[in-house]
């Protein structure tokens, strides 16, 4: 019996469950959201960012960097919004679906090869990103969390 | 091989003391100038100012100073980088009842992860960014009087404001993995050469190859066993960098191959593959014998094996080309071990 150490994704954890937005694993739904008797909240038009660190703040930058031509553009988001949400994402979701993990973390690899090889054919990037985007939301969806791939 | 599980009962207990203390310690009730500074609050009551700090080190255990690494994080999870920070450490207790000790206090240096940037001229105060700007831990040589439970709290200046976190730890009566001035374990790590493996058990990143191609040669063609048959020094590598949890594995094998590539003529280099198999959870029979201990295992680490068969030196989970470097020039030269010219496995 194995435990893998799992110090850089507690970080996350550790917020989520003290209340910060860091590192949660669940999407704010309308159930978990907060009461709607908070007008400043129900009265913009616009859809809310999702909490960073979250799984769907993870695939909307994987999706922005799928569609961004700029290379340099594109590792940035990945690093900045993506890279650790799907390493918290992929460890939470080895002990239900390890073969959804799996394929998580090679679809992450892929695509950190992509941004580490210079030149990288932009096609082949953007449909790694995107494939990743699909990757995160199938191991999303074994955790219960409801996420939207790319749209097409 | 073995099953991977989940957390065992130690391990919720220190995961429960860790939560503790980023939810209740980390909130700095002062401000630099001491004065009591309630500073933005959440709506749950937590302090957003205070510091998310994650103990990296690996298999701490009492007795002589060692190396202790810590990541430090806003609570919006950019990275506190840069720079020094000081660091207080303090017996928690044993579990069995508390004891109260002395504190240690020593400052923690910016350490980037391989291939991490730094601006030049370094900054000479941590600052906050994100990953794609740097991403690293801090460290400290540090030694614990007894085992037990233990906090650290970490202090940055950051903007001229004095930002705190804690983090909690155990410390052990001894390490349980291979330790400095140990005899190393001579084990028959799989190589390119290995016929009885799938390629993705020699390095995790094969599988994604569409020819199975089991990249970096240079540190997949000898074993521990034979390096230490041919009396030379061995830096070894234990990761995995795909199915990675640390995030820090990719870059640590990286590493050794630059470095392999360069002190070629001073030791042999050798990448240890955590997985035989992660989808049916088999570990490799080689990381098995050096780092599974108790059901629990941790990487990715490096060891630096002399040519006597002992441990000269172990860093667990973050290292960088100057940490190695060093080490690695004070080697006496010697030909070159061949690697081999078999060619790589493929997915047959």
């Amino acid at each position: 019996m194995i435990r893998r150490a799992a110090a850089g994704a507690f970080v996350g954890v550790a917020l989520a469950a003290c209340g910060g937005g860091g590192g949660r694993l669940t999407t704010p739904t309308a159930a978990s959201g907060p009461p709607l008797s908070q007008p400043a909240l129900v009265a913009t038009t616009e859809a809310p960012s999702p909490p960073r660190g979250s799984p769907a703040a993870a695939i909307d930058a994987l999706c922005r960097a799928a569609g961004d031509p700029d290379a340099q553009a594109a590792a940035t988001l990945f690093a900045d919004d993506a890279h650790d949400a799907l390493h918290d994402l992929a460890l939470a979701v080895e002990s239900k679906d390890r073969a959804s993990a799996a394929r998580l973390y090679q679809a992450t690899e892929v695509v950190e090869s992509d941004f580490s090889a210079a030149g990288t054919p932009t096609g082949n990037r953007s449909a790694n990103l995107r494939a990743l985007a699909t990757a995160a939301s199938q191991s999303a969806a074994v955790l219960d969390v409801a996420t939207s791939p790319c749209p097409k | 091989m073995s099953e991977v599980a989940q957390r065992g009962r130690l391990g919720a207990i220190l995961a429960m003391l860790m939560l503790l203390a980023s939810c209740g310690s980390a909130t700095d009730p002062s401000d630099s100038n001491g004065s009591a500074s309630p500073g933005p609050t959440s709506v749950a009551g937590i302090d957003p100012s205070a510091l998310a700090v994650t103990v990296a080190s690996y298999d701490i255990a009492q007795g002589a100073p060692r190396r202790f690494l810590a990541g430090v994080e806003t609570s919006d999870r950019r990275l506190v980088t840069f720079a020094t920070v000081d660091m207080k450490f303090a017996f928690a207790g044993t579990g069995k009842g508390e004891a109260s000790g002395p504190e240690l206090r020593t400052t923690g240096r910016y350490l980037p992860v391989a291939g991490s940037d730094v601006p030049e001229p370094p900054p000479i105060k941590p600052r906050i960014v994100t990953a794609s700007q740097s991403r690293g831990v801090y460290a400290t040589m540090v030694g614990f009087d007894r085992p037990g439970f233990w906090e650290v709290e970490v202090t940055a200046d950051l903007d001229g404001k004095l930002r705190r976190g804690t983090g909690a730890f155990q410390v052990l009566e001894s390490a349980r993995l291979p330790d400095v001035g140990d005899a190393a374990l001579a084990t028959e790590n799989l190589t390119i050469s290995s016929s009885d493996a799938p390629p993705a058990a020699v390095d995790s990143r094969a599988a994604g190859d569409p020819d199975g191609t089991v990249p970096n040669p240079e540190i997949h063609s000898t074993t521990i066993a034979a390096a230490l048959a041919a009396k030379r020094p061995v830096l070894a590598v234990f990761a995995t960098p795909v199915y990675c949890t640390s995030r820090f594995c990719g870059p640590v094998t990286d590493l050794v191959a630059e470095l392999a590539r360069d002190y070629s003529d001073r030791a042999a280099f050798v990448h240890v593959e955590i997985w035989r198999n992660f989808q049916d959870k088999v570990i490799n029979k080689a990381a098995a014998e050096w780092l599974l201990r108790d059901g629990n295992l941790t990487e990715p680490w490096i060891y630096l094996i002399g040519a006597d068969g002992r441990i000269q030196a172990r860093f667990d989970n973050v290292a960088n080309r100057s940490e190695l470097e060093p080490l690695l020039a004070a080697l006496p030269t010697s030909a070159a071990m061949p690697i081999s010219a078999a060619p790589s496995v493929g997915k047959a």
